[in-house]
C-alpha cells in the first residue's frame, strides 16, 4: 500500500475512533444517568398531545392530528441537532474541554458526529414514544405500509440535518454566549418555518421555498406525502424532495467542512477560540 | 427584611447581566420576540389551515391570549431552572453564593424576576402584534388595562413560585434534567388549557386541569381582553368567583413551593450537590 | 528546514500577539519571542502571571495564532500545518480540573486516547501505568465527578501522557496542588523525559524550584518578552551577587576576626532577634576558604552551631533582570488587566 493510502486509512480509522469514543460519552452516560428517560418520554409527548388536542379543539380532519405528531417526532432530531451538535462546542468551551480537543488530529467533524449520535439514543427513544402514543393512544391514523420508504427519506434528511447542524456548530470558535443565544433563537422559529405542526404550504409558496433550505422542511413535507398521500397537502413532489435532499446533504457537509475550517482559524486569529464565559 | 429585598435585587441585577450582557439590543430584542411570534404564527397557521382561510375566527383570538400569556410561565420555570445549572456547573459560582449570608430562596426569586421582564417584552410584542396586524381585538380600556394588570400580577406570583419549586429539583438533578422543567411546562400548556379549550381533555383530566392556578389566570385574562370566555367548563363561573379561585391556587402553590423548595435545598446539601458538576 | 525528527522540537523567530481590549487597546501579550528548543530537553519557561506564558503555549500548540513572526513545533508551522502539529504533541493545563463527570478515571484516559489513534491495547496498558505512576490506580474506577479536585488534575495530566507525544507542554502542571503531589508529578516528569530519549516537555511555571529541579533551560519571561535563557546554574551564575555562607556560632567572635583571613570579602554579624543567636554571613573570592574561616573560628574556641550555603535563586535572577520579585510582578499584572 502506497504512504499516501496508508496514511488515508489511518486517518479515517482514527476519525472513527474519535466518532465512538465521543458518542460513547453519551451513550455511557444515558445508561448511568437514567434521569433522562422521564424527560425524553413523557413530557413530549405531553407537548405533542397539546397540538393534537388544539386540532382537534379546532375540529380538524383527523390526518391534521397525524401531522402533529410526526412533527412532535421530528422535533426530537431538530433540537438533537441543535443542542447536541450545534451547541456543544459551546457547552465544550464553557466546561473547558474544548481546547483538548482541538488540540487532537482529528476533524472537528468526527466529534461533532460523535456528540450527535450520541445523543441519538435519548433522541430516537423519544421520537419514538411519541410516534407510538400518537398512534395508540390518540389513535391518529399510521399507514404502517408505508414506513420504509418515509424512513429512507428521513435518513437523507437527517445527513443533511447534520451538515446544517456542523456549520452553525461553526460559530462557537468565534463567538460565545451571544452566539449561543442566537441559534437558540433558531428553535421555534423553525418549528414555524419548517411546518413541524402543519403542512409547510401553508405558508405561501415563497416563504416555503425559503424554508426548504432547512432540510427538515422538505423531508417532514416529503415524509407526510408519503404516508398520507394528497392529505398531506404537500408543497412539492416527493420525486423532487429526495434529489433535493440529497443535494442539501452534499453541500452543507461541504460547507461544514469550510465553515469549521475558517471559523477556527478566525477563532484563532481574534485570541477567542478557548475564551470561557465569553 | 432589608436583607431579603437586597439578596433578591441582587439576584434579578446578576439574572440581567447574565441575560442581557450578550448582544447588542436589537439581537436580544430579537431574542425575546422570536419564540412567542413563532408559536403565535404556528397556532395562527394552524387555525387557518383548519377553517380554510377564514382569519380572525374566535377560536384563535382565545388559544392568542392563552398562548401569549402562558409565555411568562415556561420563561420563568426553565430560566430559573437553567440560573441553578449554570451557576452550578459553568459558573461555578452556586456554591460562593450558598455559602454567602444571604437565604438562596429569594436569591432565586430576584432571578425569577429577571425572567418576568425579559418575557414581558416578548408578551407586550405578542399582544401588540396579534391586535395589529392579526386582528385579535383586544380592548384596552384604562380599567380593562387595570384589571389586567392586577390580574398579570397574581398570576405571575404563582409563576415565579412554580419556578422556585422547580429549581428546587434542578438543585437534586443532573443538567440534561432540563427536560424535566421544560417537560412539566408542557404539561401545564396541556392542562391549564392554553391553546384549547379544556372540554376536550378528559373528564379526569379536567379535574386536574381545576387545580392549577393558570387554569383560572389564563381564562380571567381572556374574559379582560376579549370579554370572552373559552372553556365551556367555568362559562357558568363569575369573574368575582374565578378571582379567589385564582388567589387560593396561587397562594397553595407559594406555600408548596415553599416547602418543596426547602426539602430539596436540604436534600442537596445533604448528598454534597451544591457544587456537583454533571455535564457530559 | 524539512519537517522530521532532526528538526528541533520549537522554534519560533520574532513571535508576537497582540490582542484588542474592549477598551480598544492593544495589548502585547507577546513580543518578538526568539526561542529554540532542541528535542529531549525539558525546558522551562518562568515568569509571572501575565507574562505570556500561556499565550506562547497556545500558540504552540495551535489554539492561537500569532499576529507576526513564526513558529515551529517539530518541524512544522502552527498557523499552516496545524494537523501535523497535532499529531505530535500534546497539553496539560495546570489548575485545570475538567472532564466528564460521569466517566471513570479510566474511560477518561481511553477517551483521550482514541482522539490520537492509540490502539486499544497499546491504550489500555498505557492507561494502566500512568495510573499506577500517578498513584490514581485506587480510583481507576471511579467516577470523575467523585475526584478531589486535585486527583482532577492528576487525571488530566496523565491524560496528556495517554498519546505518548514527541512534545508535550505542560502550562503550570503543578498549580494549586499540594507538596506531595506536586513532588510525585515533577518526580514523573523528570523520569518520563529520562527513559524517554528524544520527547521534549516545555513547561512553564512561577515555581522556581520547579524550574531548578526539572529543567535543563530556564528560559525568562515578562511582558511578552524573553529577558533571559541558559541553565538555571548559569543564569546564577551570572548574577553580580555571589554565593554567601550563613554561619550560626555560639557566640560573638572577636572584632576583626576576619580581616586576617584574605579570602573573605564580606563578614557581616548580627544577633538574631528571634532566637538571641550570632549569625554571621560571608561573602567568600572562592568558596574553599570556608575551610580557612572554620579553622580559625575554632582557634578561637568558637563553636559553629550550624553552616549553610546560599546561592542566589532563580528569582534572585528575576530580580535581577525585571527589577521586582514574582509577587511584585504578579500584582502589577493584575493592576494592568483591571
Amino acid at each position: 500500500m502506497s504512504r499516501d493510502r496508508q496514511d488515508l486509512r489511518e486517518r479515517i480509522v482514527m476519525n472513527l475512533g474519535a466518532v465512538t469514543a465521543r458518542a460513547s460519552v453519551r451513550i455511557v452516560a444515558a445508561f448511568r444517568e437514567r434521569s433522562w428517560l422521564l424527560g425524553e418520554t413523557l413530557f413530549p409527548i405531553l407537548s405533542m398531545a397539546t397540538f393534537v388536542l388544539v386540532y382537534r379543539g379546532l375540529g380538524a380532519p383527523r390526518a391534521f392530528e397525524s401531522f402533529a405528531v410526526l412533527g412532535g417526532a421530528m422535533i426530537a432530531y431538530w433540537n438533537n441537532v441543535l443542542w447536541s451538535m450545534a451547541s456543544q462546542f459551546f457547552w465544550e468551551k464553557e466546561q473547558g474541554q474544548l481546547q483538548l480537543y482541538l488540540i487532537t488530529p482529528v476533524s472537528r467533524m468526527s466529534i461533532l458526529l460523535g456528540m450527535a449520535f450520541g445523543g441519538m439514543l435519548a433522541t430516537t427513544t423519544r421520537a419514538i414514544v411519541i410516534l407510538l402514543a400518537g398512534i395508540f393512544l390518540f389513535h391518529v391514523p399510521f399507514p404502517w405500509e408505508r414506513a420504509p420508504g418515509a424512513l429512507g427519506l428521513f435518513l437523507l434528511t437527517l445527513g443533511a440535518l447534520y451538515g446544517l447542524g456542523m456549520i452553525l456548530s461553526s460559530v462557537f470558535f468565534l463567538w460565545g454566549r451571544e452566539a449561543w443565544n442566537t441559534v437558540t433563537l433558531f428553535q421555534e422559529p423553525v418549528y414555524l418555518l419548517s411546518g413541524f405542526y402543519f403542512p409547510v404550504s401553508a405558508l405561501g409558496t415563497v416563504a416555503a421555498s425559503v424554508a426548504g433550505f432547512i432540510p427538515i422542511t422538505l423531508g417532514l413535507d416529503g415524509i407526510r406525502q408519503i404516508l398520507f398521500g394528497e392529505a398531506a397537502k404537500g408543497f412539492i413532489p416527493v420525486v423532487w424532495i429526495v434529489p433535493i435532499q440529497a443535494a442539501l446533504l452534499v453541500l452543507y457537509l461541504l460547507l461544514a467542512h469550510r465553515a469549521l475550517l475558517v471559523m477556527e482559524n478566525l477563532g484563532k486569529r481574534e485570541g477567542r477560540l478557548t475564551i470561557r464565559g465569553g | 427584611m432589608r436583607r431579603t429585598w437586597e439578596t433578591i435585587r441582587a439576584g434579578a441585577w446578576i439574572g440581567w447581566q447574565v441575560e442581557a450582557n450578550w448582544a447588542d439590543p436589537f439581537l436580544f430584542a430579537a431574542f425575546a420576540i422570536a419564540k412567542p411570534l413563532a408559536t403565535t404564527l404556528i397556532l395562527f397557521l394552524m387555525t387557518k389551515l383548519v377553517s380554510g382561510g377564514a382569519v380572525g375566527a374566535e377560536a384563535f383570538h382565545q388559544l392568542f391570549i392563552g398562548n401569549t400569556f402562558f409565555l411568562y410561565v415556561t420563561e420563568v420555570l426553565i430560566g430559573i431552572s437553567w440560573a441553578v445549572f449554570r451557576d452550578r456547573e459553568d459558573y461555578e459560582t452556586l456554591k460562593y453564593i450558598y455559602v454567602a449570608p444571604i437565604r438562596f430562596l429569594p436569591y432565586l426569586l430576584g432571578r425569577g424576576l429577571t425572567k418576568i421582564g425579559t418575557a414581558s417584552i416578548g408578551v407586550a410584542f405578542a399582544l401588540a402584534f396579534g391586535g395589529l396586524v392579526l386582528g385579535v381585538p383586544i380592548r384596552h380600556d384604562v380599567v380593562t388595562l387595570a384589571r389586567l394588570f392586577g390580574v398579570t400580577i397574581l398570576g405571575l406570583i404563582g409563576v415565579a413560585w412554580l419556578g422556585v419549586a422547580l429549581a428546587g429539583i434542578s438543585l437534586v438533578v443532573a443538567r440534561h434534567s432540563i427536560n424535566l422543567n421544560e417537560g412539566l411546562g408542557g404539561v401545564f400548556y396541556l392542562l391549564c388549557g392554553a391553546v384549547f379549550p379544556l372540554d376536550v381533555l378528559p373528564a379526569w383530566v379536567q379535574r386536574i386541569s381545576l387545580l392549577l392556578p393558570f387554569t383560572y389566570w389564563l381564562e380571567l385574562l381572556r374574559r379582560i381582553v376579549t370579554g370572552k370566555s373559552y372553556s365551556g367548563i367555568l362559562r357558568s363561573t363569575d369573574d368575582g368567583s374565578l378571582l379567589l379561585i385564582l388567589a387560593a391556587t396561587t397562594a397553595a402553590t407559594v406555600v408548596g413551593g415553599f416547602f418543596w423548595f426547602a426539602w430539596c435545598e436540604r436534600t442537596a446539601r445533604a448528598k454534597g450537590l451544591i457544587d456537583w458538576k454533571s455535564n457530559y | 528546514m524539512i519537517p522530521g525528527s532532526t528538526a528541533p522540537a520549537i522554534e519560533t523567530a520574532e513571535l508576537t500577539r497582540r490582542f484588542r481590549t474592549r477598551r480598544e487597546r492593544d495589548v502585547e501579550a507577546l513580543r518578538g519571542v526568539d526561542l529554540r528548543v532542541e528535542r529531549g530537553e525539558c525546558f522551562g519557561l518562568l515568569g509571572p502571571n501575565g507574562a505570556g506564558k500561556s499565550t506562547l503555549i497556545k500558540i504552540l500548540t495551535t489554539l492561537l495564532l500569532p499576529t507576526t513572526g513564526r513558529a515551529l513545533v517539530a518541524g512544522f508551522d502552527v498557523a499552516t500545518e496545524a494537523l501535523s502539529v497535532r499529531r505530535r504533541i500534546n497539553l496539560v493545563s495546570g489548575g485545570d480540573s475538567s472532564g466528564y463527570g460521569i466517566l471513570t478515571v479510566r474511560e477518561t484516559l481511553h477517551l483521550f486516547a482514541r482522539f490520537y489513534g492509540v490502539p486499544w491495547p497499546v491504550a489500555r496498558q498505557r492507561a494502566e501505568e500512568l495510573m499506577e505512576i500517578t498513584v490514581l490506580g485506587p480510583k481507576a474506577d471511579t467516577r470523575m465527578s467523585g475526584l478531589s479536585t486535585g486527583m482532577k488534575q492528576k487525571v488530566n495530566f496523565a491524560r496528556g501522557f495517554m498519546s505518548d507525544p514527541e512534545i508535550i507542554f505542560l502550562d503550570e502542571p503543578t498549580l494549586g496542588l499540594d507538596v506531595e503531589a506536586s513532588r510525585s508529578i515533577r518526580g514523573f516528569i523528570a523520569r518520563w523525559v529520562r527513559e524517554r530519549p528524544g520527547r521534549t516537555v516545555l513547561l512553564t511555571t512561577h515555581y522556581m524550584v520547579e524550574a531548578d529541579e526539572l529543567c535543563g533551560r530556564v528560559a525568562i519571561i515578562d511582558h511578552g518578552k524573553i529577558l533571559a535563557l541558559d541553565t538555571p546554574m548559569a543564569l546564577k551564575r551570572a548574577l553580580p551577587e555571589e554565593s554567601a555562607f550563613i554561619l550560626h556560632v555560639a557566640s560573638a567572635p572577636p572584632e576583626g576576626w576576619s580581616e586576617r583571613l584574605a579570602g573573605v570579602r564580606t563578614a557581616l554579624q548580627h544577633t538574631h532577634p528571634g532566637t538571641g543567636a550570632m549569625e554571621i554571613r560571608l561573602t567568600l573570592a572562592e568558596d574553599q576558604v570556608i575551610g580557612e574561616v572554620l579553622g580559625t573560628l575554632r582557634d578561637l574556641g568558637i563553636a559553629v552551631l550550624n553552616l549553610t550555603k546560599q546561592e542566589p535563586s532563580l528569582e534572585s535572577v528575576f530580580v535581577h533582570l525585571v527589577g521586582r520579585g514574582f509577587e511584585e510582578a504578579d500584582a502589577a499584572a493584575g493592576a494592568e488587566g483591571a
